[in-house]
């Protein structure tokens, strides 16, 4: 076949066309580059919300687990909740997973004074309540005034309400360090709560002292344990736990999903449930325990 | 002088009318093939984006909306067509109600009203009690328990180029202390 050009062009003439497709072929190409670069961005986009749904599905996988393994502690039959059960080792730190990574903890959340006591009225919780707060540092005064809301309002959802009472950030911060705001009335658990705690709950640091060592020993704190070392648990204190905190933070590509549930373990109809009655997305309230060890 | 120039005397120094009329025609061709596929290229991607933009905007409502309902602390209750709950914050507590209107869902946070998904041919909510099954309302002077689970089904009105048909989701709401 003979070039058709040939016949009625010159070879300059080609050069021309050539020229000429070579312009057309640019323009076509640039207006494909915009067409995708606007299609990244697209793209981008519906994959950063599918990493979330994705993170979000993962953390509340996190929760699950946490239900299942303090459920199965309750149907194991122990009458007390020590660091040293199966729920508070099942934690993850920055674990990899596929895309990710992955971090989860339980914890105790009668590990702290409920602060919700003071809102009955009555002289020991007040009394109680003082002590927990002089021990993490708290003025007078801000006691006065969570007390003053306490008894007007009744009991809070979260620590964070006190910000209403006019507490500083810095005071929540040291309120939370022992205390937390539960639905119920609850006991501090002697076998999660911190020294200084015990300390002020049982008004004598040599008691705390020596039950610390005690659960330190023993892996755990029973009733009978306690009668034969001779110590008495302080008023509002208990062995064991009905509320506690899952916390679950899910790395996915370029986004960070973090939830923190509280769990109410408790007998339904007879037979062990665990209950999520109240979930954080992104950031935790003040109340909850920190998440990396 | 007689200095004759380079391409003088040279066959195909200059262009007939018929060379001329040919190559405008060559390039009038290229040009209308050219054209062609630029407007194809700019057609599909007028249609996909779209389309794209419209299901990042579903999914970014239905997010919103499960985030919300899984962190709702009181609540729901419907007032004038309105879902209002109360949702657990770090700092403080949210105030949220949703309501359909103008073919939209509408999202308000603590008073701040802000439309997030338009398009809508309709937007119902249901609501799920144990041992009752699906209601119309959360709850009733003789039953004010919070529901058990939130349902919520759309329908997205038919437009050019982008998804129809009807949406559903449903979110289990926190258990009651």
């Amino acid at each position: 076949m003979s070039d058709p050009l040939a016949t009625v062009t010159s070879p300059d003439e080609r050069g021309m066309i050539l020229i000429n497709v070579l312009v057309i072929v640019m323009l076509a190409t640039s207006v494909l580059a915009i067409m995708l670069a606007g299609q990244d961005s697209v793209i981008e986009r519906s994959l950063s919300a599918r990493e979330a749904a994705q993170a979000m599905a993962i953390a509340r996988g996190g929760e699950l687990s946490a239900v299942v393994a303090l459920r199965r502690d309750l149907a194991s039959g122990s009458s007390s909740d020590s660091l040293a059960e199966p729920w508070a080792n099942i934690a993850e730190h920055e674990q990899a997973i596929a895309g990710g990574k992955f971090s989860f903890a339980v914890s105790d959340a009668q590990a702290r004074f409920n602060i919700n006591a003071v809102a009955r009225g009555d002289a020991v919780s007040s009394a109680m309540f003082g002590d927990v707060a002089a021990a993490a540092g708290l003025s007078p005064a801000a006691v006065e005034r969570i007390t003053a809301l306490l008894h007007l309002a009744g009991p809070v959802d979260d620590l964070s309400a006190f910000r209403t009472a006019g507490l500083s950030d810095d005071e929540l911060a040291k309120l939370a360090q022992f205390c937390t705001a539960l639905p119920e009335q609850t006991s501090v658990n002697l076998n999660t709560a911190p020294e200084v705690l015990i300390a002020a709950l049982a008004n004598n640091p040599d008691t705390a002292r020596r039950l610390v060592a005690l659960r330190g020993r023993s892996g755990g704190l029973t009733s009978a344990a306690l009668s034969a070392a001779n110590l008495i648990a302080p008023i509002g204190t208990g062995l064991s736990s009905d509320y506690f905190w899952a916390r679950s933070r899910v790395t996915m590509g370029g986004t960070a999903q973090a939830m923190t549930s509280l769990l109410h373990r408790h007998l339904r109809d007879g037979r062990p449930a665990v209950d999520a009655i109240r979930r954080w997305r992104g950031r935790a309230p003040l109340e909850a325990p920190a998440l990396a060890r | 002088m007689s200095q004759t120039r380079p391409e003088q005397g040279q066959a195909g120094a200059g262009f007939t009318l018929i060379e001329v009329m040919v190559s405008l025609l060559l390039f009038a061709l290229i040009s209308l093939a050219g054209i062609n596929l630029i407007e194809t290229v700019l057609g599909v991607q007028h249609r996909t984006e779209g389309r794209a933009e419209r299901v990042s905007q579903i999914d970014r409502a239905l997010f919103l909306i499960t985030a919300d309902c899984e962190q709702l602390t009181g609540g729901p209750l419907l007032e004038n067509d309105r879902v209002s709950l109360t949702r657990a914050g770090a700092d403080h507590q949210h105030t949220v109600a949703y309501r359909f209107s103008g073919g939209s869902l509408h999202r308000s946070v603590d008073g701040t009203d802000r439309e997030i998904l338009g398009g809508l041919a309709n937007a119902n909510w249901r609501f799920y009690k144990s041992g009752k099954g699906w209601a119309a309302v959360p709850s009733t002077k003789d039953d004010p328990s919070r529901p058990r689970a939130v349902e919520l089904t759309a329908t997205l009105a038919p437009q050019p180029n982008a998804v129809s048909g009807p949406l559903r989701r449903v979110i289990v709401l926190p258990e009651v202390p």
